[in-house]
């Protein structure tokens, strides 16, 4: 099994982020990037009135339509019927970023709508595509927004809404509309295989013209005063998903633990195991369909971190359970190490490019369509291996001993202790590790020896991670933080690393193919070239990073958190 | 965000027809889309059916800074918005002046707008004036409508005159033809006169049609109540044109405009309105206002 490519794979992706740039960390693995600062959230520093009720029958809208005939200046503008698709990504970027994403089809294309929750517009585009990746979309406004919030994150179906309306337009004293009154029932459908149908019920909405909120405010009030209507959700997206039972970024993405302080340690590696397992489930639909690279990421994330808590926990699970799981979970880990690999060699292709200016941008073709064939590849040879018997063995065997009864005795050391007692001294120790390991490293150190503290970093960041909430979390935010900044550096390091190795062994496979023009492997050669340059400054940044990490100020956290280190410390240089 | 200024030091050369109709052209191709009413006529507010009255006229409005959007209104069209005219836009002159750096204001008014628009299309007051000059300084492009006489073309020399002595140094002046009449002579060489102005004239000219003046009857751009016809025809090749010339990246100009150009808003249906019965009779905002002819403030 390409034992090189696989190798380099598992040692240089089974972190979190060790894929990322630091350009491409600005959207951080699993959180939703704020919207703070986002190009257009403008829009909804603006109030702008939305309001809906609900309406009984058909017979009440007219009632209602009439009445607002006798008190305001309307014009009725007939009915429409409109089929509207939602999309968002997978983890429901677009609507936690308080937006809605939806197209409606037009002529031969499409227009694309990104509206605040409140239904202001932000963008909006005309298209022959439905939309997907980011980078699909035409250059321009929208996909600069578009670009930092979603990523490398496609936008999928969602739910879509067939919606018969009646709309009548309130006019001002120069016959200019100010407010819109839709009125408008029909169906709502789950995108999903076998996804669910249900009625929207019938709902009147009152909205705003940029600019006359207050005009809408008393139309809205006349409605509510004369009819006594119930309100109703103003926000189209949410009420379709009510009806259709989808639950909004409704699964937690990131690792969320809770856990209870004095709970059985075993107990607590339990809860952490099961929700790694699901994050595992949750992702494997989305991987097999090759969707995004994110599915297979945020799936090698959770074996990563499960073989991490297997090995890292100890001796609070039974050994012949935790030998034989690490032996299956390495398996698996080893089984998406060579697509992940190609993902990240294709996510690069475009900064590759920019880092050759001239012409070598397009002598990177080839390089292109070699990594695109090698990935299909790759794609099939992982769903083949999900779909084996020794995957689902493995997941079935898995969740069972999850869900079986903690045993009442245990000759586990550490199976009853209080989990934070077990946490604290794991940290400790890989604490102790890590500092051990980078006071010793200085500028002539060798790479592997970066590299094993890189691995160490990463053990004690996932159990920061796992423990965090047994301990205050705004000091453990602190040391995950600094941590992190460390972990950048050691994880650029290593990509850089890696990504010579790769390119070097690309070109060797490229050259046995007749086809691939020297200028290719010309450009390949500057590329790596490139990428040492700036391997180098980041070697450079290392002692002053990792001097901050190891900072007094951190230490003494340290020790208040998890417990003072012990003699250990203070004989260390 | 890309900042047309549609200007003449001449009035009532189409200036106004042109910044409407290619603001909603922008809109239709699914830009998001400010037209500034300067002018004082409030012609382009006319149009849209908006009161040209910013409350606590141009004053506030310079010295507003961040709050600038509290003063823009939607117009019946989704993705169109319009900055009022002002009749004290006649003082805006003097308010200017009674501030520092005058003619940088402008452009600093418009900054918070930056992310929330696509297309600004300013339609100038004609003369040459501290508000013009900040207009320079804060557009990607002067369009100077010029009918084809040689008086008008001693316009266009003044322009240049003027701003090679004053003018912002990015500034890009393109004129074109407008109000073309084809049974007069002296319109049909219009090609000899271009090969005189100080700036390369747009390809596009617009034709001198009783569709541009209905605008007012209709107050709707032509496309709306006029499409296919040569105006209509010509305005979206203008459009095409400078776009393409000014904002070719976001690749707005190779946009289809769509089949039915108007999602249902005005031109198809049969327009009818209803009025209150008893105007007046509840002393509240909209209600009570139905009927004159005030429209809302803020």
């Amino acid at each position: 099994m390409q034992a090189s490519c696989s190798q380099a794979g598992v040692r240089y992706h089974e972190g979190t982020q060790d894929h990322r740039t630091a350009a491409d960390r600005s959207v951080r693995r699993g959180e939703v990037p704020r919207r703070d600062g986002l190009p257009g959230t403008e829009w909804t520093s603006v109030p702008k009135l939305a309001r809906a009720f609900a309406i009984r029958s058909e017979a009440l809208g007219a009632r209602v339509i009439r009445a607002l005939g006798t008190r305001f200046a309307t014009r009725r503008e007939g009915t429409d019927l409109r089929e509207e698709t939602y999309f968002d990504t997978f983890d429901w970027r677009v609507f936690l970023d308080d937006g809605t994403f939806s197209i409606r089809r037009d002529g031969d294309g499409y227009l694309a709508f990104w509206r605040t929750a409140d239904g202001r517009l932000r963008h909006r585009l005309r298209s022959a595509q439905a939309p997907g990746f980011a980078w699909d979309f035409p250059a321009g406004p929208l996909r600069d927004a578009l670009t930092p919030l979603i990523d490398v994150r496609r936008l999928l179906p969602v739910v879509e809404v067939r919606l018969s309306g009646r709309n009548v337009a309130v006019l001002d004293g120069r016959r200019k509309t100010v407010v819109r009154i839709v009125i408008d029932h029909g169906r709502a459908s789950d995108t999903a295989d076998g996804g669910r149908t249900a009625d929207l019920s019938r709902t009147l909405r009152v909205t705003a013209v940029r600019g006359y909120d207050s005009s809408a405010a008393e139309v809205a009030s006349f409605i509510e005063e004369e009819f006594a209507l119930p309100a109703a959700e103003p926000n189209e997206l949410v009420r379709a998903l009510q009806a259709t039972g989808i639950e909004p970024g409704g699964v937690p993405f990131k690792l969320a633990l809770r856990l209870e302080p004095g709970q059985r340690a075993d107990a607590a590696a339990k809860t952490i195991h099961r929700r790694l397992l699901e994050a595992m489930r949750r992702n494997e639909d989305g991987l097999r369909r090759n969707l995004d690279t994110e599915f297979l990421h945020d799936f090698r994330v959770a074996v990563r971190r499960t073989r991490s808590a297997l090995g890292q926990i100890k001796d609070v699970l039974p050994a012949d359970v935790v030998s034989r799981f690490r032996e299956e979970f390495a398996w698996l880990g080893s089984l998406t190490g060579p697509l992940r690999d190609l993902d990240v060699y294709l996510l690069r292709m475009p900064e590759y490019r920019t880092l050759l200016p001239d012409a070598g941008g397009s002598d990177l073709d080839p390089l292109e369509t070699f990594l695109r064939r090698r990935q299909a590849a790759e794609h099939a040879r992982l769903v083949a291996g999900l779909d084996s018997a020794r995957y689902s063995r493995l997941v079935d065997e898995w969740s069972r001993f999850l869900d079986l009864p903690l045993p009442e005795e245990t000759v586990l050391p550490a199976a009853r202790l209080p989990v934070e007692q077990v946490a604290a001294g794991r940290i400790r120790a890989v604490r102790q590790k890590v500092v051990d390991r980078g006071r010793r490293i200085g500028p002539a150190t060798a790479a592997s020896k970066l590299h094993r503290l890189r691995i160490d970093c990463k053990k004690l960041r996932y159990l920061l991670e796992f423990f965090g909430s047994l301990f205050d979390k705004q000091e453990v935010g602190v040391l995950v933080k600094s941590l992190k900044r460390l972990q950048d550096n050691l994880g650029d390091f290593n990509d850089l690393e890696v990504q010579q190795e790769s390119l070097r062994r690309f070109a060797a496979q490229m050259t046995t193919d007749a086809a691939t023009p020297e200028s290719t492997l010309l450009a390949m050669g500057r590329l790596v070239e490139r990428l040492a340059a700036r391997q180098a400054e980041l070697r450079e940044r290392f002692q002053a990073t990792f001097a901050k990490f190891d900072s007094g100020r951190n230490r003494k956290r340290f020790a208040r958190l998890f417990g003072p280190s012990g003699a250990v410390v203070e004989s260390q240089p | 965000m890309r900042v047309f200024a549609l200007y003449n030091i001449k009035g009532g050369v189409g200036k106004t027809a042109t910044a409407v109709n290619l603001a909603y052209l922008s809109a239709a191709a699914g830009a998001r889309t400010l037209i500034w009413d300067v002018d004082p006529q409030g012609a382009a507010s006319f149009y849209f059916r908006v009161r040209p009255k910013v409350r606590g006229g141009a004053r506030k409005l310079i010295r507003a800074k961040r709050q600038i959007e509290r003063f823009i209104r939607g117009t019946d069209f989704e993705g169109l918005d319009i900055l009022p005219a002002d009749f004290s836009n006649r003082n805006l002159d003097l308010t200017l002046d009674s501030l520092r750096k005058p003619t940088k204001r402008i452009a600093r008014l418009l900054g918070p707008l930056r992310e929330m628009y696509d297309h600004v299309y300013v339609d100038c007051a004609p003369s040459i004036s501290l508000v013009s000059e900040g207009i320079f300084v804060a557009a990607d492009a002067l369009l100077v409508p010029t009918i084809p006489t040689p008086l008008s073309m001693r316009t266009l020399e003044q322009l240049a005159r003027h701003l090679s002595a004053d003018g912002p140094k990015k500034l890009r002046v393109r004129p074109f033809f407008c109000m073309v009449d084809r049974r007069r002579t002296i319109h049909r060489t219009s090609a000899a006169l271009a090969a005189q102005s100080p700036y390369p004239f747009l390809r596009t000219s617009i034709p001198y049609s009783s569709v541009v003046e209905q605008m007012g009857l209709y107050r709707a751009p032509v496309a709306l109540f006029a499409r296919g016809s040569e105006a209509a025809l010509a305005y979206e090749s203008l459009w095409r044109e400078a776009l393409n010339e000014f904002d070719s990246w976001a690749g707005w100009a190779a946009m289809e405009l769509p089949p039915d150009i108007d999602e249902g808003i005005a031109a198809k249906r049969p327009v009818k309105v209803r009025t209150p019965r008893r105007d007046g009779a509840e002393r509240g905002g909209l209600a009570r206002r139905a009927g004159d002819a005030r429209g809302d403030a803020p």
